[in-house]
């Protein structure tokens, strides 16, 4: 069937590629309620119609339908049908819908009908309506920098988190996910990193629900080591996201104040749509295996270079054979075989809504189940949500908006850690575990080697880890329309997530598997898990509530066009839980066949690891913002924020944050018909100026003394700052938006610069001198973050049935570090023999987190490494790419579908810590397995493989990240609205010269406090995957 | 539907209503009796006694510290093997004497002693505190202050009442020791004296202990911060002071030299030691599974970390027959195939590290024979090369769950010590009491651990006694530096070092945060 498209003939990854039906991609965007205009109502009439899709006929639901010339209409519905109410003097209806067209109905004459019939199209891309905060815009009425992304553009497959639907979209947003777990966090950069202590994730804004930035996944087992926590958003079901909008710079997020220095993504959901309820069901079924893995040693090749290297190492030859019969267990196994597995994830979707008479309303329910390619890890999440709104009074001038969502989340973890020490957690066992060695031993137990080597089998079987995390998001606002123009609008959001995450070591763990800890969360407990088991519980409970005012005005007078919203915002955010631990089982476990109970209350000793902890904070914040229009030529915003937080100092626990914002639009002035509209059909210049705050990374008690008291022991924990202030970001930019004449081409420019002071820091106390040696000050030095971002679009074939589309996106960015002179290093390196070792450090005139190591010159004669200038520590590059960037195809071609799209980053470079802790000829020589590539290397087997450049790689990349292929039946069935089936791949291929698994990976390794980026430590890999779908309309 | 729309607009309003008014953004926190934040424009609130005992943990550790007082001297080291140990050459500079203000175990130990010291302080100063509390806590702030002082040569302090944003002042190396002897001399009356249960605070001998310790330091600390390396003038005033406090304390009778040496060091020594004066407790959040593991190869029990080694001219300055040198202990070498003090040759172990297991031959990790032998590089060693030590036994019961249930004791003060300070302070000067000299007080321990009469007892005699007697007890830098002999070559160390090398410099980090601090010279 494909052969007979000529577009797919050519290439194998076309036929790899992902799918997703245009009918389908249908966006609907709601009414543009925010710019509501007064209307004379002496003489109305209604006039009714359909609104269809060129190409087929097909109904086309959530057109926007508005008069000329006013700002207020209506939307159609799910059968494309509309019925709008104007007044005497209307005489053109306006009719919009994203990847469609505009168009303009005539009804003059009193016309009471009128049908449209809409081109697919993608040039309208400044119709696209944007969340602005507090309202919204047209993308082309814009000021500031904003990025809108829709239905149309998100990712296809399996999408655990939002951010995952708009990866490498849009040009200026960095996502890197920290490694392949399902549900694992990402790294958000909007505009760079620069911040040297917060976490620069960006402000989350749900239904207009600012998001506390944490979530309650726990980042420990209590057992082995530390993991990154879960992403907070994971509870979001993507599916139910209608639209995402991105304000990346100081103009457009300084409505945020206080928290819009990382930028902000604002998150909207689907509401109702269809005069008569409509269900909508989708269901797709993945299958996931490792994208990569490590090239190791066989168990006859394992037993040649044992040997090999103990002859390098000076033993006899003679001797060295006998030695290798003492290393020879005789299995043969491939260790990584027995940790990773096909995983086959399953999605079902279920939604219902209707829109009518005021009133609409959208429920919807969600299951996911995503197995890991590990063994034992595993997502499983449950959503079910409503989104209504009701309207009431003459002219519906007071409007309810609601929204109520519930999300379960049920993780599986495998025992794998970011920062294993000499043994390694679950993949750094798996890779070194020597490949001779059975899984279970004689007497029927796990084999133990005894040489404090972890059996990986062993691990997956004792150790299990669970958590449950429940959350519940509500808003609920009412808008009244008090008069002319001028709306109020109260809001009250509420947020609340609670988890429980239990992890269990069987005590029959080997004292190698159960690592030498008796430390848990810091408290010493004096016993190991081997022969004691252990269980730890760990509860966590957050908890927010916003209240917000807001007074919206609206208004033209003549050729001005005024549009303000001022506000005050107030948010409070408690915490608490606690971590129970226990040890010893009343009925031990002890022949493998014996039944480990898995619960807490099966252990005899109990006891608190942290105390019962809490938290509280506020944020109470006063903002405005004027958007003024003259002659919709000259545009101009203007915003100021004040936000107080109860975790400043009590000094300085407010900021203020002003924003402006300039737009020329040059075609629509008289000159421009002569001369640039000659080429152009869009020519627009922006200017903006701004800044905003940050208290990213700050505690609820960081500035003040706290003092714990357990038993009636009195510990002084920490000191308070009472000078602590806001670190402050300001931003310039300019930006220009362009459309050749037929808007085949289409795009935008923008330049930003912005400096970051009063950086924030977790630094060091005067002389150490206090009851931690670190506490938060702000840091003198700042922080310069240059960049350009274009955007284009391109229509590469416009015919009647083939369509191909193509929208390309890339980022240059810089950051460096001015007038800083604290010594600050990070980047721990873990592994045998580098403890205490790091590798990035914060440097003045440098970008940050510049890699810092001596450089390697290759081995001498002996094997042993070379390092110049005696091994003096050289900055050699930045963790952080230079280059982004993103190319996206779409085809259309009748009932078929098919996109692509491809990202690259570069100029960065990642430490690939594995290599240095696991793959030196020392390994080998001491039987811990390594890649043929090591094992064949010069090197001596007693060279040390200390921190150097021999580790640091160059990190640049392309991958095909996403394709699909989708076909929309031609359905005639009255029960049957729409059908379509597709089959999308993700991350396909990746072409790279780094030799980890993949270089996109950022596993946590802070030093004190400080973040790290672009470490590679065994951590979890990034899948490959294809999915099949199916979309139900009915 | 209405219903349903209207209570939500109640419950909406209702919420909305709740917070009308501007909040004041002040801190809130749940429950005083757990976490609290004090009062503002109060003096910070001190940590409890207990909790400021428990700044002595750190001091409890093969890293910091006490690393800073082995790997530095004659009696430790940690080499290089392959590919473990590098450890970002932190063991290395220690050994080498090339360490800087960046070093990471040495900006580490400052700031945790200089936090200790601000915890003994806000109790030392409490208004509330009683004056018996108040004594222990000057004790423990004088024992941090001595530390300090060894380390640094500059010791910071700061009142109670201070934010944490003010600078500290700084005692020079000389304002310091005077600081500490006066500190000392003042509370002793209040200290209640030593007995078996009270060994773990701050007691009258304890005390005395410490102030002998300034007296017989003292010239070293008085020294000329320009040329801190000596040489040396002992007063004699100040000998005499170390020999009536060394004669005060041995008036106790709980306390006399061990017939056993090792009672001093096994798991039970709480209750077998007579010798230790002042200790911290395996109850107390400290263990010594790493004394025996930082050695340990991998294969021994209970999972070694196949370290530290001695050297071979240190293990040469002991005679056979010496029982600190090598002694099989019933109950433990029987069980682990090794026994105390040092591990030297083909060892052995239960297989599977298991303890109960055949005690059989063992291997490395490549299969060959584990043969520990004297030869050690620095820089390029295998798994097997150099000698391990065993000075405090772990309990063989506890180590097939890692030995963290082995309830040793670490001594930070020892009466064999205290009796060989006085035998130095007679040599350096000070006044003979009890009819005792320095030969007689070195062949009392001798005869008690199996070795033959010194027939004269000079200072670099006593020196060698000092580290037979009290090697991996942290004291050996502090020794080596009082006697003169720091800075000389050893083993992997083949070129004196800089005089400067006996004090350490002030870190990077506390230089660039304290500007009261300055440099020592040399650095």
């Amino acid at each position: 069937m494909l052969k007979s498209s000529p577009l797919f003939n050519n290439s194998i990854i076309l036929m790899l590629m992902l799918m997703s039906f245009k009918k389908l991609l249908q966006i609907v965007v709601l009414p543009c309620l925010l710019l509501i205009a007064q209307q004379s109502f002496a003489q109305e009439r209604t006039v009714t119609g359909k609104v269809t899709d060129s190409k087929d006929g097909s109904p086309i639901a959530g057109a926007s339908v508005i008069p000329k010339g006013t700002t207020k209409g209506t939307s159609t519905g799910a059968d494309g049908t509309y019925k709008i109410t104007v007044g005497s003097n209307v005489t053109t209806l306006v009719i919009t819908s994203v990847g469609f067209g505009r168009m303009e109905v005539d009804i003059s004459g009193g016309k009471t009908t009128a049908d449209a019939s809409l081109a697919a199209s993608a040039d309208n891309l400044g119709e696209v309506i944007v969340s602005t905060g507090y309202g919204t815009r047209k993308v082309k009425d814009a000021t500031g920098s904003v990025a809108a992304i829709t239905t149309k553009d998100f990712n296809k497959g399996v999408i655990s988190t939002p951010e995952q639907l708009f990866q490498g979209r849009t040009p200026g947003v960095t996502i890197t996910p920290s490694n392949g777990e399902p549900g694992a966090a990402a790294t958000i950069n909007i505009r760079g990193t620069s911040s040297i202590r917060g976490n620069n994730d960006p402000l989350y804004v749900v239904d207009g629900v600012p998001l506390d930035g944490g979530g309650t996944s726990g980042g420990m087992s209590g057992i082995e080591g530390s993991t990154t926590p879960k992403n907070p958003l994971m509870f979001l079901n993507p599916n139910d996201i209608e639209s995402v909008s991105i304000l990346k710079d100081a103009s457009s997020a300084a409505i945020y104040g206080s928290r819009g220095a990382n930028g902000v993504i604002i998150i909207t959901t689907k509401s109702g749509k269809g005069r008569a309820g409509a269900f909508s069901f989708s269901s797709n079924t993945s299958v996931s295996w490792a994208a990569n893995r490590y090239d190791l040693l066989n168990a006859q090749d394992f037993l040649q270079a044992v040997k090999k290297a103990n002859i390098d190492a000076g033993t006899s030859p003679a001797d060295a054979a006998i030695a290798v019969l003492a290393v020879d267990k005789g299995a043969s196994n491939d260790w990584q075989d027995e940790i990773f597995r096909t995983g086959i994830s399953q999605n079902y979707n279920l939604s219902w809504g209707f829109s009518n008479k005021g009133t609409s309303l959208r429920l919807s329910g969600s299951y996911d189940n995503q197995e890991g390619i590990i063994k034992n890890s595993e997502l499983q999440r449950a959503t079910g949500r409503a989104n209504f709104t009701q309207k009431f009074l003459a002219n519906d001038r007071l409007k309810i908006e609601g929204m109520v969502s519930y999300g379960n989340v049920k993780n599986k973890y495998a025992p794998n850690s970011n920062n294993a020490g000499y043994q390694g957690s679950l993949i750094g066992a798996a890779i070194a575990y020597n490949p001779t060695y059975p899984i279970f031993g004689a007497d029927g137990h796990y084999y133990d080697p005894g040489d404090g080597n972890r059996n990986p089998v062993e691990m997956l079987a004792y150790f299990d880890d669970k958590d449950n995390i429940n959350r519940f998001l509500a808003n609920i606002s009412a808008s009244f329309d008090i008069t002319s123009g001028l709306i109020y609008k109260a809001t009250y959001g509420y947020d609340n997530s609670k988890s429980l995450r239990k992890s269990f070591a069987d005590p029959r763990l080997s004292s190698a598997v159960a690592g030498g800890t008796t430390n848990v969360f810091g408290v010493d407990y004096g016993n190991g898990i081997s022969g004691n088991g252990r269980a730890v519980y760990q509860n966590n409970h957050q908890n927010t509530n916003l209240v917000e005012h807001t007074l919206t005005y609206n208004k033209t007078f003549g050729i001005h066009d005024i549009n303000a919203v001022a506000g005050y915002s107030y948010q409070s955010t408690t915490g608490n839980g606690t971590a129970d631990v226990a040890w010893g089982l009343n009925t031990p476990v002890v022949a493998p066949t014996d039944v480990f109970v898995k619960d807490i209350n099966n252990f005899k000793n109990k006891k608190i690891a942290y105390l019962p902890w809490y938290f509280k904070y506020e944020l109470q914040s006063y903002f405005g913002r004027v958007n003024y229009t003259i002659n919709n030529k000259y545009l101009f915003t203007g915003t100021l924020r004040i936000d107080g937080s109860s975790k400043f100092g009590e000094n300085n626990k407010y900021g203020t944050f002003p924003a402006f914002a300039a737009k020329w639009r040059l075609m629509n002035e008289d000159f421009a018909a002569n001369s640039i509209g000659k080429i152009f059909s869009d020519f627009s210049i922006r200017a903006n100026y701004g800044k905003l705050g940050s208290q990213d990374g700050l505690g609820a008690y960081d500035a003040v003394e706290l003092l714990e008291t357990y038993n009636g022991v009195v510990n002084n924990l920490h000191q308070g700052n009472k000078d602590l202030k806001w670190e402050e970001a300001t931003t310039t930019g300019v930006g220009l938006d362009f459309a050749l004449k037929g808007n085949r081409l289409s795009g935008t420019i923008d330049y930003y610069y912005t400096k970051r002071e009063n950086l924030l820091f977790y630094g060091p106390v005067p002389g150490g001198f206090s009851a931690t040696s670190n506490y938060f000050s702000n840091l003198p030095g700042f922080v310069k973050n240059k960049g350009v971002e274009v955007s284009l679009n391109y229509q590469a074939l416009k015919k009647t049935k083939l369509r191909w589309d193509i929208n390309y996106n890339m980022t240059f960015q810089h950051n460096k570090l001015y007038d800083f002179n604290v010594t600050v290093n990070t980047g721990g390196v873990n592994g045998q023999g580098l403890s205490g070792a790091y590798a990035q450090t914060f440097a003045n005139g440098f970008p940050l987190f510049t890699w810092k190591m001596p450089e390697f010159l290759g081995f001498d004669g002996n094997g042993d490494a070379r390092y110049a200038d005696g091994a003096k520590d050289h900055l050699l590059g930045s963790a952080l790419p230079t280059f982004t960037a993103g190319l996206t195809n779409n085809f259309s071609l009748g009932r078929w579908a098919a996109s692509f799209f491809m990202n690259t980053s570069r100029g960065f470079f990642v430490y690939n810590n594995t290599a240095n802790a696991l793959f030196l000829k020392g390994s080998i020589k001491t039987a811990h397995n390594v890649t043929y590539a090591v094992a064949n290397s010069p090197e001596d087997p007693i060279n040390p493989g200390s921190v150097s450049s021999r580790f640091l790689e160059e990190g640049d990349f392309i991958r095909l990240s996403n394709a699909s292929i989708s076909y929309s039946f031609n359905i005639k069935s009255k029960a049957i609205k729409s059908l379509t089936a597709s089959v999308s791949g993700q991350n396909l291929f990746l072409i790279t010269n780094y030799t980890g698994l993949d270089p996109e990976v950022n596993v946590d390794h802070q030093l004190g406090g400080v973040p790290s980026r672009g470490f590679d430590y065994a951590g979890y890999p990034k899948a490959r995957t294809v999915t099949l779908g199916i979309n139900l309309g009915f | 539907m209405k219903i349903i729309i209207k209570s939500l607009l109640f419950v909406l309003f209702a919420a909305v209503l709740s917070v009308t008014s501007c909040t004041k953004l002040d801190v809130k926190v749940k429950d005083p009796n757990s976490i609290a934040t004090p009062t503002p424009g109060v003096a910070p609130t001190p940590s409890s006694l207990s909790k400021v005992y428990e700044q002595l943990n750190q001091l409890i550790g093969q890293g910091n510290w006490y690393a800073m007082s082995e790997h530095t001297t004659d009696e430790l080291m940690g080499p290089t093997r392959g590919t473990d140990w590098d450890d970002f050459g932190t063991w290395r500079k220690l050994h080498l004497h090339t360490w800087d203000g960046a070093h990471n175990q040495i900006n580490d130990t400052w700031n945790g002693i200089n936090g200790a010291l601000f915890q003994t302080t806000l109790l030392a100063e409490s208004a509330t505190a009683d004056a018996a509390t108040k004594a222990e806590a000057k004790f423990l702030r004088a024992y941090f202050s001595y530390i300090a002082c060894d380390l640094w040569g500059q010791v910071q302090h700061r009142p109670a009442t201070a934010l944490v944003q003010d600078l500290p002042d700084v005692y020079t190396r000389s304002q310091a020791i005077d600081f500490i002897i006066s500190e000392l001399e003042s509370i002793i009356p209040t200290l209640s004296s030593f007995t078996t249960a009270t060994r773990n605070k701050a007691t009258k001998e304890a005390a005395q202990f410490l102030l002998a310790k300034a007296y017989l330091n003292k010239a070293v600390f008085k020294q000329d911060p320009e040329d801190p390396a000596g040489p040396f003038t002992f007063a004699a005033a100040d000998m005499n002071k170390v020999i009536q406090l060394a004669d005060a304390i041995a008036a106790n009778a709980a306390l006399a030299i061990d017939d056993n040496y090792w009672d001093n060091f096994v798991w039970d020594n709480g209750t077998k030691s007579s010798e230790n004066i002042f200790v911290r407790q395996n109850s107390q959040g400290i263990n010594m599974v790493w004394a025996s593991c930082m050695g340990n190869h991998y294969n021994m029990p209970p999972d070694g970390w196949n370290g530290f080694t001695t050297l071979a001219d240190f293990y040469n300055s002991f005679t056979d027959g010496d029982v600190r040198k090598s002694k099989d202990i019933t109950g433990f070498t029987d069980l682990t195939g090794r026994p105390a003090g040092f591990l030297i040759g083909q060892q052995r172990g239960p297989t599977a590290k298991h303890i109960g297991n055949p005690i059989v031959d063992l291997k490395d990790r490549s299969g060959n024979p584990l043969i520990f032998t004297p030869q050690v590089s620095l820089f390029f060693s295998t798994e097997s090369k150099g000698i391990r030590t065993n000075k405090w036994p772990l309990n063989p019961a506890e180590m097939n769950a890692g030995g963290w249930g082995s309830t040793n004791e670490f001594a930070f003060f020892r009466l064999a010590d205290l009796r060989l300070m006085k035998a130095e302070a007679i040599l350096r000067g000070g006044t003979a009491t009890g009819g005792e000299t320095p030969a007689s007080i070195v062949n009392g321990i001798r005869a008690k651990r199996g070795v033959a009469n010194l027939g004269t007892v000079d200072l670099t005699a006593l020196l060698a006694e000092r580290g037979r007697e009290l090697y991996l007890e942290a004291w050996r830098r502090n020794d080596m530096i009082r006697f003169g002999v720091f800075n000389a070559p050893v083993g992997e160390r083949p070129q004196a070092s800089d005089g400067t090398r006996v004090v350490f410099p002030i870190p990077n980090i506390a230089l660039s945060s304290n500007p009261n601090l300055h440099q020592n010279a040399g650095y």
